[in-house]
């Protein structure tokens, strides 16, 4: 486990000055990231048996995120026990922005109750392969013979500033598809978020 | 008669002072989206730069001195034309023209109200945009030139502006 785990990082820090973007059918990387406990979080091993996962790009500052945080935490109320737990990765850099530092992930996350991971994405080695361009983004992964395969790609829902208006829940709408084993609707969106604190 | 002298000159001032600030005081036109397609359709002969921005966004805030600078900078060789849109909710619209009155910001001011709707301009404006604040694009005769996601640094906006002159 532990040599497989190695060569996972090996992996993914050959691969991290690529500038792949994932689409839809694209197979997406496996990560092991730290997370505010202090341990780290393997997707893989996260994932295990279930379906697939939430992978949600996000962090503490963007104000288009903090919108969404208790939206996420319903979406992992809803899934996780379906078979598509959550996973949120905060890629800002922490020297270019303090408040995305892991103690003060530790401290939102354990505010606002996260039930799921908040890993950091220190490195900056991640996000890139996954093509997130801002926080919040999400990509939905299904296990698909062995593999994370992408199949939604963008925004939470319609409406960051009232989750009382939503008229197009996105990833609901995406996850549903995926656990009745349908055809997502709506693979991609867009939404204004906020660019990610790249390392200087 | 010195006092006199002393107070009309301080009335003075304070007369002066209002006029500026009346002067600059900006306000910022609201738009749909597709009202800001006929702006950007509307954009002539000279490179007109489009920044998308909002007051919330700290790196957007960070970098527009800099496109003012150059701005000004252009307009003593070859011109160019600007115009911000922010992206703030339309209730802080008032916000937005303190702010846009503080710093001073040149050209075309904006606030497209249409976040419901962002799915289906985003990718309109840029097919390869996924939302991600501050971006600018570069037009000229209607047409967007260029595409730029993220903070420009004022050299590297000098430099686009070269290359798509030439």
């Amino acid at each position: 486990m532990k040599s497989i785990t190695i060569f996972m990082l090996l992996m993914v820090a050959a691969l991290g000055s690529a500038t792949a973007q994932y689409k839809i059918g694209d197979t997406a990387t496996d990560f092991t990231l730290p997370a505010t406990d202090g341990n780290t979080v393997s997707l893989t091993d996260y994932v295990g048996d279930a379906e697939g996962a939430i992978v949600i790009f996000t962090c503490n500052t963007c104000p288009f995120a903090v919108a969404y945080e208790d939206r996420i935490n319903a979406l992992d109320a809803k899934y996780k026990e379906k078979g598509y737990p959550v996973i949120a990765v905060n890629p800002n850099d922490p020297e270019v922005q303090p408040k995305d530092n892991l103690a003060a992930m530790a401290k939102r996350s354990a505010d606002k109750g996260f039930t799921f991971p908040y890993l950091q994405d220190a490195g900056q080695q991640v996000y890139p392969q996954y093509g997130a361009q801002k926080t919040p983004h999400v990509f939905v992964l299904k296990k698909e013979n062995g593999q994370h395969v992408v199949r939604y790609i963008g925004a939470i829902d319609d409406n960051h500033e009232d989750a009382s208006a939503v008229s197009e829940p996105y990833v609901e709408n995406a996850v549903d598809a995926l656990i009745k084993g349908e055809k997502v609707a709506t693979e991609t969106t867009a939404a204004i978020g906020c660019t990610i604190k790249v390392k200087r | 008669m010195k006092i006199l002298k002393k107070r009309l000159a301080f009335l003075t001032f304070v007369l002066a002072s209002l006029q500026v600030s009346i002067a600059f005081a900006q306000e910022v036109k609201v738009l749909k989206f597709e009202e800001l397609q006929n702006v950007l359709e509307a954009v002539g002969d000279r490179i007109t730069i489009v920044n998308f921005w909002a007051t919330w966004c700290e790196p957007c805030v960070e970098e527009i001195p800099h496109f003012i600078e150059v701005y000004q900078e252009k307009q003593k060789t070859d011109a160019v034309d600007i115009i911000f849109v922010s992206l703030d909710r339309l209730r802080d619209t008032k916000q937005v023209e303190t702010f846009v009155t503080e710093q001073q910001m040149p050209g075309k001011l904006l606030l497209l109200d249409d976040l419901r709707r962002m799915n289906q301009w985003i990718p309109k404006i840029d097919a390869d945009w996924q939302g991600a604040i501050p971006a600018t694009g570069f037009y000229q005769n209607g047409r967007l030139l260029k595409f730029h996601v993220g903070m420009i640094e004022k050299e590297e906006l000098i430099g686009i502006l070269d290359e798509l002159k030439s």
